[in-house]
């Protein structure tokens, strides 16, 4: 069974996504910000993340940064694919190049993209 | 059985739907996926749904806090008080500095111009909230606090209608500038301006006298009496030019004192044509003055009156075309005297027949010819005198000045 994690800090969007994949027969997991997402990495691998990009605490920015330094050590950290959904409209070149640069990245999906399409990602990038 | 492996479910989720609308589109909690497999397709598609709605719920939420928090830094970031005000004068939005000028407390609804505890402004701001004008703008002085000493600024208040979305009525943008050190430039450039044309008086007076003098010698050279002539034409117009900054200044400074004296309208009409005559005909313009039926007899001051028809006139030559005509008339009306100047050029459109009065005004076809002042000057030099000053369409093409000047004791002159 696959693994997921789900990393917002708006809840809706984590039970919603939480919801879907889990209906898609996924094991979910969730973080409100990148902080708990790298504790969540600690325990356990995973197959895929749904990242968010403005948090506190941690933001997608520098979970992906800080994921790339500790794959240094822990290879397969950075294996792991990332689809980064953003309320933001990348204005910032800057940012989007963070992302982009990360090995892991998928690609980027503006906020309230229908569920179906993220998931159609998830199964394609999964099966990478 | 049948029935209840259906039903129950249903029950259930019509609950839970009518939960979730009633909790403002929260799901605490998916509804169970029971049943028979054709319930639970049907619980989980329901459940997909309120989750969709409640994230997007969230989402728009999020969104609309993000970008009233931009906007208000952008607010907040503009040295100018802003106002957002409705039409009944309700304060629906301002950034922090409207707030301080106006000695505004933000709590609770703000009336305007009522709640504003600064005296200075209450007045402006009543009279631009009435304003049925798109656009307003007007100028204050008000003492402010600055580091615990009371000082004294100038203010310009602009405001503009906007179409408010959401109530579907027009409201206001105030916008409250501190334009204390616009002025002072504006005051330091007029003053320097009023120094230097006053320094030209003395020897614009030296070159007129020599020339007199010189028109009165015997002629030298066959041409030497028409290069005089042209001397004192133009600095005849110079000394026009100097005269009317000066008058300015002194008109809008209010220290402007009318020196009345009796006037002949027929003798002051004729000598005007008799300026311009030379300079009309060299445009091939033909400038005449109709004699008066009577003789009209009046009070005002004299240099003035001829500045202002000096103006008219110039103005007139300036623009009518060569072959054109214009004309000088003088006329009672009631308890006035009318004079007026028409002319066959191109007249000026409706729209504008006002602005043409403002200082520095110049249509767009007339820049760089002149200041932009003589206009101005005879508008502030005929109120002065009590009487009224207007452009109109002449019948048949051009303009007519009109310019009116009380008649007020004349009858015993």
């Amino acid at each position: 069974m696959s693994k997921v994690l789900i990393v917002d800090d708006e809840p809706a969007i984590r039970q919603l996504f939480q919801y879907v994949f889990e209906d898609e027969g996924y094991e979910v997991s969730t973080a409100s910000n990148g902080l708990e997402a790298l504790q969540a990495l600690a325990v356990g691998a995973v197959d895929l993340i749904i990242l968010d990009v403005s948090m506190p605490e941690m933001d997608g920015r520098d979970f992906v940064q800080e994921l790339t330094r500790r794959a240094a050590r822990t290879p397969w950290l950075a294996e792991i694919p990332i689809i980064v959904m953003t309320g933001e409209n990348f204005m910032e070149s800057g940012l989007n190049q963070v992302f982009a640069a990360a090995k892991g990245f998928v690609c980027f999906f503006p906020k309230m993209t229908p569920p179906e399409l993220v998931l159609e990602k998830a199964r394609a990038s999964a099966a990478r | 059985m049948l029935w209840r492996g259906l039903s129950s479910p249903m029950v259930r989720a019509a609950a839970g739907i009518k939960n979730f609308i009633a909790g403002g589109y929260k799901l605490a909690e998916p509804l169970p996926k029971e049943g028979w497999p054709e319930s639970r397709g049907l619980l989980s598609s329901i459940n997909r749904v309120l989750l969709e709605l409640n994230a997007y719920h969230a989402f728009q939420i999020n969104q609309a806090i993000e970008e009233r928090a931009k906007a208000q830094a952008l607010l907040e970031t503009i040295t100018d008080g802003v106002l957002l005000v409705d039409d009944r004068g309700q304060l629906i939005h301002s950034n922090r500095r409207a707030l301080e000028l106006l000695g505004l407390h933000g709590q609770g609804p703000v009336q305007l111009p009522d709640s504003v505890t600064k005296p200075e402004f209450v007045q402006p701001l009543r009279e631009l909230l009435a304003s049925e004008e798109k656009n307003t703008r007007s100028d204050l002085s008000a003492a402010i606090e600055a580091d615990g000493e009371s000082v004294e600024r100038n203010f310009r208040l602009i405001s503009r209608q906007f179409q408010l979305a959401t109530l579907k009525r027009p409201g206001r943008v105030v916008i409250i500038r501190d334009v204390t050190i616009e002025k002072e430039i504006e005051g330091a450039r007029e003053t320097f301006f009023h120094m230097i044309t006053h320094d030209m008086r003395a020897p614009i007076c030296s070159i007129q006298g020599y020339t007199e003098l010189m028109q009165k010698e015997p002629v030298a050279q066959p041409n030497t009496g028409k290069y005089l002539d042209a001397i004192m034409r133009s600095s005849d117009r110079l000394k026009g030019m100097v005269e009317d900054i000066l008058n300015t200044i002194k008109m809008e400074r209010g220290q402007m004192a009318l020196k009345p004296v009796a006037i002949d309208a027929g003798e002051l009409c004729g000598r005007m044509v008799e300026l311009h005559q030379p300079l009309a005909a060299r445009r091939n313009i033909i400038f005449s003055a109709p004699p008066l039926a009577a003789r009209i007899r009046f009070e005002g001051d004299l240099p003035l009156l001829e500045r202002i028809i000096a103006n008219l006139v110039g103005n007139a030559l300036k623009f009518v075309p060569a072959g054109g005509a214009v004309s000088l008339a003088c006329r009672t009306r009631g308890k006035d005297l009318l004079f007026s100047v028409a002319d066959t050029g191109p007249g000026i459109p409706e729209g504008l027949r006002e602005d043409v009065f403002r200082k520095h005004y110049q249509m767009d076809e007339h820049k760089h010819m002149g200041f932009g002042l003589g206009l101005a000057m005879c508008k502030m030099a005929v109120e002065l005198h009590g009487g009224h000053i207007w452009a109109d369409a002449r019948a048949g093409g051009g303009a007519v000045f009109t310019f009116t000047i009380p008649l007020l004791e004349a009858a015993d002159v």
